[in-house]
Order: C-alpha cells, then structure tokens, then sequence
C-alpha cells in the first residue's frame, strides 16, 4: 500500500517535470539568439534575394498631386540592391513608369512574385514610395491605403491599392523574410490626402489621430514605415529623395553596418534611416518598424556576413518610444531601434526622465541579438515561476535521533515557486515534493545495529521574500512541511512497517545561480522544528535538509 | 486581509490541525534470542538463564538444544547448567529482533560449595537456605542432619553466597571457584538484631 503511495508521489513529480517541458515547448517570443561563427551564419542567411521597388510620382486625379521623387526614390533603393559589392539581388524589378503604376499593373506584379518559387530563406523587399490615405472599407471599417496612379480620389476604395491586399499577397509567399518599406504615409499631411468625410472624421476624434487599424499588424515578417502612425513622411529637394528612404539607400553601402559583422541588415538599415531622418526633420518624423515574425531578422539586405558581429540589443516597440537604453550605466541609444554593445556581461537598463523601469544583467555573446522586448516581458509579467528538480538529503538534526530513530534520507523531489505573488510582488510562494529512502542501521544504545529499511515523503510550503543581485538570488522564509516518514523491519523476530504522519512548522532559505536566462542553479536549507512520539514519549527535536537542483524559469 | 485563494491553502491548515499520527517503537528491538544447545544435557536438571537475571531463563530440550527469549539486546553472561556436575558460563550480545546461536557449547566440569551453617550457639540451625546471588540456585535448604548445603554445580568464576537462617540474619559471601573445584564455606549465623555474622574457612581439596 504505501509502496503505492510512493509510486503516485514519484508520477506527481514526473507529472510536474513534463509540464514545464509542455510550456516551454509551446512559449512563444522568448530572446532570440544568434551565436554562430561566421560560415554558419552565411549558411543560415543562404537564399535569393528578390525586390519589388513601386515608386509612383504621377496621378491621373488632379487630386493627388504629382510627387517628385517616388521614381529616383526606387531607382536608387534598386541601384543600390542590385549592386553586386553591396545588395547583390538576384532580380530588382522597378515599377516607375505610369504604365507600370496602376492598381491592376501593380497587382499583376505581386502576383509574377507569388508565382515564383520561394523558399524560406529567400528574401523578398517589397518597397512603396507614394501617396497613402484612408477610406472605408466595404465593411466601414477605416483602412489604409496606397494611392496609385490611377486610383480615383473620390473611389478610394475601389480604386486603391488597400494594404490588408498587399500584405495578403506577401503572406501567400513561401519567404520568411519579407521585408516591407513604406516610403509613404496616412496623415493627411506630407505624402498623404485624405478624403473630406476622413479629414471630418479626424477633426471629431479627440486625439492625436484614429486609433491604427486592426490591418496594421501586418503579415509581412517586417514592416518599415518612413513615419510614425499620424505623421507625415516628407521629400527634400536638398536630398532629391524622399528622406527616409535617402538615408535608406546611404545604408546599404556599409554605413548602416552597426554590428561590424559586414553586412547591413533590414533593422540596420532601417535604424540608419530613422535616425537620421529624425535629425534632418528635427523630430518632424519619426520613421517605425514592427516585426511580426520575432527571429525573422536580420534580413541582409546588403554585403555579406564575413565574422559574428557585436552582439545587438533592439526593439521596436512603440511603448518604448523615448527610452534611453543604458549599459553599465552608460546611455548606448535611444529607444525604439537597435544597439550594439561589448560582449560579456552586462547590466542593462531602460530610462526614461530619471527614472527606470528596467534594470537587469545579461549575458552577451557575439553575433547574438537579444530581443528587449522579452526580456521586458519576462518583468513585465511579473509572476515568474521556476520548476526545479532537487537531490538532497533529510534528516534529524541531533545525532541521537538518527542513531535510534531514523537516519537521514536521500530525497529526490521536484519544486514550483511563483516569484511575487503576494503582498504586493513582494512574497514569493514555494511548494515542493520530494520523497527518498534508504537502508541504514539503528545504532541502539540496548539492541546494537539494527538494519533498518526508511522511507520519507514531504510536501511543503514556503513563503518569503527572494532578492536578485544579477545571477545571484537569495531566498528565505517561513515554512510549514507535512512529512510521512516510515521505517521498516525485517529481522528474524519482527516484520514491522512504522509510520509517522505529521506537519511540522520551519524555515527555509536558499540561493540561486541564473546560469542561463531561463536555468538557475539552487541550493536550499530548510529546518523545522519537530515533535516525535518514540517509545510513547514524545520528542521535540530539529529536523532538516540539504538540497541542491536545476530549475527553469517560465 | 484577502481569505486564501486556493483550496489547498485550507488543506494545508487543517492538516496542520489534524496533528500527528503515528509513531516509533524502539521497545521490540531491545530484545533479542540466544539459543545453542549443551552437549551432554541431562534435560531433568538442565536449564539456561541469564547471570543477574535469573528469570530469564529456559528449559532445555532432550537433545540439549535451549532457546532462551527476551534477552536484553546487550552484553550480557549466559548461566549454563547441564548436567548434575557440569556448568558453563558464556558471555554473549543478542542482536535485537533477532536470533544469536551459541552452537554447541560443551560445559566443563562445575565447582560444588558446601556451605555449613552453625548458630553462635555451635549449634545447627532448624532451618536454614542458601542462595547464588543473580542465578537459578536459590532456596537450597539446610540438610539438618549435617548442617550443610551443597551448592552446585557453579561454573568457574565468582558468585556471592547469601546464606539465611531461620531467625538469623542474612549472610553473604563472596566466593570465586575453578573449574571442577569443591569449596567448603562456614557461616555461623547470628540473630536477626546482630548482622556480625561470620565465617570460617576450610579450604577444601
């Protein structure tokens, strides 16, 4: 019966074990790590790399007006994409002509791409440099979307090109990497027009500008865009380009190569731009990307990766617009967008008008990127957990108790604790199950040795406060444990089986080592204070354990 | 103050409550058997017992074999008699909870004790008895026609006499033998108000 017993204890733990197995198979936008040398890396980024530019400088509605530069604007993004020394595309098809403008031609051009055979690895650059706007869709729902050259100010939605189509027809793709530049914008001002019943709607809304349509979280795996939602994206005669993709192309010749690892990325390239363009324009724009594929980037989009770069920190997140990213307590870069930083250990933090929401040691290798965005998340979320599985050992405390009652016993168990789960985020909770057993012999004083078959099965209960100081974490707390220990006889003159049921109050402490992001190293003590009927007179003594485990954190 | 979430909270405290149940019980395991068997045994008069403890003590079967129980699970003297002349003494530590055989045990020839009583008188008391202190040979009464007790067979080694007459005090001797040696012992015993008592001793041969 109790052998039973011990076999559900022994499933529960196994139960507890795959569990954490079961969420970590199925979690989703943890960092992402790149740590690879520099021939393995190649090997990864191995593909075609393919670019559809569309820049549209001419109307057939007087309402748009003509732009200038649209057309240079992706002749020059495809020089620079199909020079051999920097993009080194393998097809750069140019759509700029007026013929090659409209709605349906554009839409023809999507689906040549789709026709082709596309394999993960392959990178497609789909590029618009024009007019945008907003309309209702059949549904009433505002969409935004790109004016052609013949798109009719007055049918917009019949006769623009909507980007829920453009993006449905990326997603077709077999590409992983496909990368969406929007030279273009929705605001009504700069590269924008909007319609009278759209521009009245804005005027009733009391922000800034209507929230950004459900549509926007494209299927594209990246979308830069030259503004932020609500802004303009402007031309510069001075620069004769539309300005965010000017300092896009200047990218692509090296500059953009934040990482030294000699190629430019989409998210390099695109930071490039964005920084500069927010110089040029003073902060007028603020160019954006999204990355709805975490890991899809870096999309090289020019050179070739010759060594593993410096490692990366980034994020584009528009929460995070205005954060200063530090690193050891030193400004690194503004927040959103990417930065590089000395491998090694290092203590990073998110500032923001003095004060931080952030603070946290990370381990940085080269060639790696580490997305802020989960490591924020993994705060964020606040209740962290950690399955651990312990070997350790269990036993009274005074050496007369285990000489006459019962030796110590290995323990084998498993672990749960939620980080802050009361008072606050201030308490953690620990639960805890272990069982063991052993074959010693009784030392009696009348009676000599006396093998001795035990056993010990406990379930606890912790509650305390833990610290953090980088890897290091210590834990402590109150602790109440219910124990079942058993001893069993098998001698000439006794068959026995003895058991002893009880709760037990005590403390626990413990320190951890985070030798990974998400596996800590731990060591726990625990005593409890325990009282023992033996012989019928009842004992009070102390009692306990050493364990030591490796646990995950989820 | 938020009542717990989880039922297992609850659990927890009326577990608490619930106290304790069960225990430990080192009693059986302070005992042990010695068993063995005396070569020789005439079963009549044969029997085992622990020195100091005479009650702990055992027949012995036909064929010699003895098993005697609830031995304290610690050094302790076995008191061996198997026939009418022999006697062995063994020294053995039961094991609690379980069996300790001696084998065969093939005692040696026992030293006898006469013990002569006389009153302060000179005189043979009406009544007297003798005692080997911590083993089976108690109460062995006075031969009033010779005024003597014959004490026997004691295996080689100490023993102390308490010799008692009637309406005299307690007397006690202590008194080592050889292997096969007889003793003689004189007690003069006095009244129960002067414990003085006396002996004499006549060596023996």
């Amino acid at each position: 019966m109790h052998r039973s017993g011990l076999h559900v204890v022994l499933w529960l733990g196994l139960l507890l074990v795959s569990g954490c197995g079961a969420v970590a198979a199925g979690e989703k936008g943890k960092a992402v790590r790149v740590s690879l040398d520099s021939a393995q890396l190649s090997l990864a980024y191995e593909g075609e790399r393919h670019a559809l530019l569309i820049g549209i400088s001419q109307y057939d509605d007087d309402a748009w007006n003509d732009l200038r530069y649209p057309g240079k604007d992706a002749e020059d993004l495809g020089r620079a994409l199909a020079d051999p020394r920097h993009g080194g595309f393998r097809s750069v098809t140019v759509l700029n002509q007026p013929e090659q403008t409209t709605r349906a031609a554009v839409l023809e051009a999507l689906r040549e791409l789709a026709a082709r055979p596309w394999r993960p690895k392959d990178v497609l650059v789909v590029y618009v440099s024009g007019h945008g706007t907003l309309a209702r869709d059949a549904r009433g729902e505002l969409q935004r979307y790109l004016v052609m050259r013949d798109t009719r100010f007055r049918d917009v939605q019949g006769t623009g090109l909507e980007m829920a189509v453009l993006e449905r027809e990326l997603e077709q793709l077999g590409s992983r990497r496909r990368v969406l530049v929007l030279a273009t914008c929705h605001s009504g001002t700069g590269k924008s027009l909007l319609p009278p019943s759209v521009l009245e709607e804005l005027e009733r809304t009391k922000g800034a500008f209507p929230p950004r349509p459900l549509e926007e979280d494209s299927r594209a795996s990246l979308v830069l865009s030259a503004s932020d939602w609500g802004e303009a994206a402007r031309e510069d005669d001075a620069l004769a380009n539309d300005i965010y993709t000017h300092f896009f192309v200047e990218a692509l010749d090296g500059r953009g190569d934040r990482n030294r690892d000699g190629a430019v990325s989409a998210t390099e390239a695109h930071d490039w731009a964005r920084r500069n363009t927010w110089t040029y324009t003073q902060g007028r724009q603020r160019p954006s990307a999204r990355m709805t594929e975490v890991g899809a980037d870096p999309v090289l989009l020019s050179g070739t990766l010759t060594r593993p770069g410096q490692p990366e920190v980034f994020s584009y997140s528009p929460r995070l617009e205005g954060f200063t990213l530090k690193v050891d307590g030193v400004d690194a870069g503004e927040l959103p967008g990417g930065v590089t930083l000395p491998e090694g250990n290092r203590r990073l933090g998110l500032h923001k008008g003095g004060e931080v929401l952030w603070e946290d040691t990370v381990a940085l290798r080269p060639g790696e990127r580490r997305a802020l965005d989960s490591l924020l998340r993994e705060f964020a979320r606040g209740h962290r957990r950690t399955a651990a599985l312990e070997v350790g050992a269990l036993g009274f405390l005074d050496g007369r108790s285990r000489r006459e009652v019962l030796p110590p016993t290995m323990m084998a168990g498993a672990s749960l604790r939620w980080e802050g789960v009361l008072l606050e985020r201030r308490l953690d909770v620990g639960v805890d199950l272990s069982a063991g057993q052993g074959r010693r012999a009784l030392q009696l004083d009348v009676g000599g040795t006396v093998p001795v078959r035990h056993r010990a099965v406990m379930l606890g209960v912790t509650v305390g406060p833990s610290w953090q100081w980088g890897r290091l974490g210590v834990s402590t707390g109150p602790r109440v444990a219910a124990l079942w220990l058993e001893r069993s006889f098998q001698l000439d003159l006794l068959s026995q089986d003895e058991r002893y049921v009880t709760v037990w109050p005590g403390w626990m402490a413990g320190v951890s080592w985070r030798v990974a992001s998400q596996f800590v190293l731990e060591a726990r003590g625990q005593l409890l204070w325990a009282y023992v009927p033996v012989d019928g007179r009842t004992r009070a003594v102390g009692f306990g354990g050493l364990s030591l485990g490796g646990g995950y954190r989820f | 103050m938020r009542a717990p979430r989880h039922p297992w909270f609850i659990a927890w405290g009326a577990l608490a409550f619930m106290g304790a149940c069960g225990g430990f019980n080192n009693g059986p395991l302070e005992e042990g058997t010695v068993r063995g068997r005396l070569l020789g045994a005439e079963a009549d008069v044969a029997h085992v017992s622990v020195l100091g403890q005479p009650d702990l003590r055992a027949s012995v079967a036909a064929d010699g074999r003895f098993e005697l129980t609830r031995v304290p699970a610690t050094s302790v003297e076995l008191f061996l008699v198997a026939t009418r002349t022999r006697a062995a003494r063994a020294r053995v530590e039961p094991q609690g909870a379980r069996v300790t055989d001696l084998g065969d045990i093939d005692a040696p020839q026992g030293a006898f004790v006469t013990v002569r009583m006389r009153d302060a008188d000179g005189k043979i008391p009406s009544r007297g008895e003798v005692e080997v202190e911590g083993t089976t040979l108690d109460d062995l009464k006075l031969d009033t026609s010779t005024g003597e007790v014959r004490v026997g067979p004691l295996p080689a080694g100490c023993y102390t006499l308490e010799v008692q007459g009637d309406k005299h005090g307690k007397v006690e001797e202590e008194v080592c033998v050889r292997e096969g040696e007889s003793l003689v012992r004189d007690f003069i015993l006095r009244g129960e108000d002067d414990d003085d008592g006396g002996t004499d001793d006549d060596g023996g041969d």
